[in-house]
């Protein structure tokens, strides 16, 4: 069966997740994806969580379908390469010199020849000074970086966009080109336009500051909620928690005066909510029209019956993985049952 | 030399943030993005809904036309051409119907079904071209019994596991900023979008593609959801704290909201650190010397991290530690990054004129291309700006956009519906 990508070859030497992540949707969508290792082995075999039969589950979340080849740096890309994933200082002329309808896309945190090209990234440095951290978390306790690598998947979104691009670009141009990707301005390009924001008016959005948003965590009898109760829903979702009494109410009754006291309407739904069951509380505020979610851990993922239905974990070999981010109609996402690298 | 895309033309129906974003994505590769909004149904992001917040505008001012001058459209819709048109007035599904016939990419954030109601369902726009790209991007995907629920960033953030993952281990759970998703579904909605125009190109046909944000954003976890599946637990929630690196965390530094992160994944990192603070002792205290050692005593780690950061420039101190190899930063906010020197030198931030919000500096997009250069180049278009021009593109006639206009289906003002009083 043809897939979204098949016939077009890629050398993933990227050495990191974001780099390892771009690859991945590549072989996800039919590219044929050959991973390049060093001596010892990815760094990324070398990160946590670790499962007792299968070594890194990083590793191979971000590898699965990648097979192996002999490629040796400071050699050509193998013949036929379409697109060349790299970490920073390959040296990706000499590749071009070689073929110049290779598209070449190095990928890093702080990129190869800016003021910060020497420092250390990582998640937590680069969620600091994306201006997302900035805004998480308790405004009276410390901001949080939030979980995982997050910044760095995206980052291998935006390369695997960017290679596909160009890979359009050269059915025009007939020759291919060098890209380059970094984790911390793809950060920095995630923020709620804080810095944009500051150019309007000069002014610093904080954690402190009311977000003039209808926005909330409640508590329910068996979880959190985070629900967004929109202007024009407002008598609708009083009437689902059985709150008219808030309708009326001049301190709510109207959007200006409830967004200057939206921390006082939130204590009060608060009350509504303790005594109701998280999925309840959704059920009833999404029959009002307004989105609300339950606070979902993954091993509750695991059993979700929505995900269930919609066929979403597919089975690789004898373990479950993550379905596919997007679905093609006409190309699905197809996984290979043995897809786990050595 | 253009953009990579070049030659595309997207129709993005999209409103707030998550859709729009995608729609912005392909402007900033080179896709010609027409974003269409009625006069009764404007983008979200233009304002409306809410109060009037002072803080969204140049100045502070709402000006004339404050949808005009809204820093969250106007941020997110760069070189895009405004459409304003009413599908539910005479003659609005026909204009629509004719651009669709001509594009190449139909863009939509709805809930499942409502672009079938809307008269531009699946069926209908291959009726008028058979290899159009249809992209959708609903919260939870078009089926399962989840799938008429609506989302919104931090919604979609607790529906993702990623949330329950976020927190000071007190068991509540934290969204990430006021809508981290969107940005994530925005960049998976505009790779899917460029993943089908790839496949047109090697293999000659269009197709439908379904984005559900919730699952875009799964995988960006997706080692932890594998963890879980193979074991049924869950990671530890422990504020900025990891298994893998010690300190890993945020110190107070001199100024109000003022912190810097320190992270240090190895003994080398570790050592480096003590020797910025002129602390080498604390190598040789039992307490620290190894690395379990340090992850059993963190608490006391960190508050003689946090004494010695006490009353330091974060940003001085984020040099310092990085030249002498420590993985540090400082927690920047919207000033700090407008003065960025790193983003400055990848060219993030493009001054661009808006023709009633002045000229300002935007934030950019992350896309480096030697050959076909990406970026914003043009400013977010003011409500209905080119509806006269693509109406012209689409061969009406004079008569005919006067008559659009005269029944409302065109229009270059918006109903503010829900400015003032409350809706039903």
């Amino acid at each position: 069966m043809t897939q979204a990508l098949s016939g077009l070859r890629v050398l993933d030497a990227g050495e990191s997740i974001a780099g390892q992540y771009c690859g991945r949707l590549l072989a996800d969508f039919g590219a044929d994806v050959t991973l390049w290792e060093p001596q010892g082995g990815s760094v990324t075999r070398r990160q946590p969580p670790f499962s007792d039969r299968d070594g890194s589950l990083l590793f191979l979340h971000l590898n699965w379908g990648k097979h192996h080849g002999d490629w040796q740096p400071g050699t050509p890309a193998p013949a036929g390469t379409d697109i060349a994933i790299l970490p920073a200082g390959a040296d990706h002329a000499a590749l071009r010199a070689a073929d110049p309808r290779l598209i070449t896309c190095t990928v890093s945190d702080f990129g190869e020849d800016g003021p910060r090209r020497n420092w250390k990234g990582g998640e937590l440095v680069v969620q600091a000074l994306s201006g997302v951290m900035f805004r998480n978390g308790d405004p009276k306790r410390d901001p949080l970086y939030g979980v995982g690598h997050r910044s760095a998947y995206v980052t291998g979104v935006v390369a695997y966009s960017a290679v596909l691009s160009a890979i359009f670009a050269r059915a025009r141009t007939g020759s291919g080109q060098h890209i380059s990707i970094d984790r911390a301005e793809t950060a920095a390009s995630m923020t709620y336009f804080s810095a944009t924001q500051y150019n309007y008016n000069q002014r610093v959005e904080t954690r402190t500051r009311p977000a003039n948003t209808p926005g909330a965590v409640l508590r329910c009898a068996d979880g959190w909620v985070s629900v967004f109760l929109y202007a024009y829903r407002w008598r609708a979702c009083c009437a689902a928690l059985g709150r008219e009494d808030m309708v009326t109410d001049p301190l709510y009754a109207e959007s200006e005066a409830r967004m200057e006291n939206w921390k006082s309407a939130v204590a009060e739904l608060q009350k509504s909510a303790a005594g109701l069951e998280a999925a309840d509380l959704v059920e009833r505020l999404q029959s009002a029209g307004c989105p609300a979610s339950m606070a979902v851990r993954p091993s509750q993922l695991a059993n979700s019956p929505h995900l269930r239905a919609r066929d979403y974990w597919e089975r690789a070999g004898d373990r479950l993985m993550p379905g596919p981010p997007f679905r093609l109609e006409r190309t699905p996402r197809r996984i290979l049952e043995e897809g786990h690298l050595p | 030399m253009n953009g990579p895309l070049d030659g595309v033309r997207v129709i993005d129906l999209t409103t707030a943030w998550a859709g729009p974003f995608a729609g912005r994505v392909l402007a900033n590769l080179g896709a010609e993005v027409i974003h269409v909004e009625a006069a009764g149904r404007m983008d979200l992001f233009r304002g409306g809904g809410h109060a009037i917040d002072p803080i969204r505008f140049p100045d502070g001012d709402p000006g004339e036309k404050h949808w005009n001058r809204n820093v969250l459209f106007n941020s997110q819709n760069h070189d895009k051409l405004s459409l304003t048109v009413d599908v539910k007035k005479p003659g609005g599904l026909e204009v629509l119907l004719r651009l669709a016939a001509v594009s190449d990419v139909v863009l939509a954030n709805f809930t499942p079904g409502t672009l079938d109601r809307m008269g531009l369902g699946l069926d209908a726009l291959r009726k008028v071209n058979p290899d159009i790209i249809m992209a959708e991007m609903p919260a939870f995907g078009n089926s399962g019994p989840m799938a008429p629920h609506g989302g919104l960033g931090p919604t979609m953030e607790f529906a993702s596991g990623m949330s329950a993952m976020v927190g000071y281990g007190d068991g509540r759970p934290w969204a990430t900023g006021p809508a981290y998703l969107d940005p994530v579904g925005g960049y998976n909605a505009a790779a899917a979008v460029v993943t089908a125009l790839v496949h047109r190109l090697l293999h000659g046909e269009g197709q439908a593609i379904e984005i559900s944000q919730v699952e875009a954003a799964m995988p960006l976890i997706g080692e932890h959801l594998m963890a879980a599946l193979e074991t049924g637990q869950d990671p530890p929630v422990d504020g900025n704290h990891v298994t893998w690196a010690v300190p890993h965390d945020c110190f107070s530094c001199l100024g109000d909201e003022s912190w810097i992160v320190i992270a240090c994944g190895d003994g080398s990192e570790f050592e480096a650190l003590t020797r910025a603070m002129n602390r080498l002792d604390l190598i040789d205290d039992p307490r620290f010397a190894t690395f379990s050692a340090r992850k059993a005593n963190e608490p006391a780690l960190n508050a003689l991290i946090a004494e010695w950061t006490r009353g330091q420039d974060k940003f001085e101190l984020s040099d310092r530690l990085q030249l002498a190899g420590v993985p540090a930063a400082p927690v920047q906010n919207g000033r700090d990054s407008a003065a960025d020197p790193y983003l400055a030198h990848r060219g993030f931030f493009t001054p661009l004129e808006h023709p009633e919000a002045g000229t300002h500096k935007y934030q950019g997009l992350p896309f480096h291309f030697s050959d076909t250069p990406a970026g914003q180049f043009r400013a977010s278009p003011v409500f209905g700006a080119h509806t006269e021009q693509i109406l012209r593109m689409l061969d009406y006639s004079d008569a005919e956009i006067a008559a659009l206009e005269a029944a409302g289906t065109t229009s270059a003002e918006p109903i503010l519906i829900f400015s003032a009083k409350e809706g039903k």
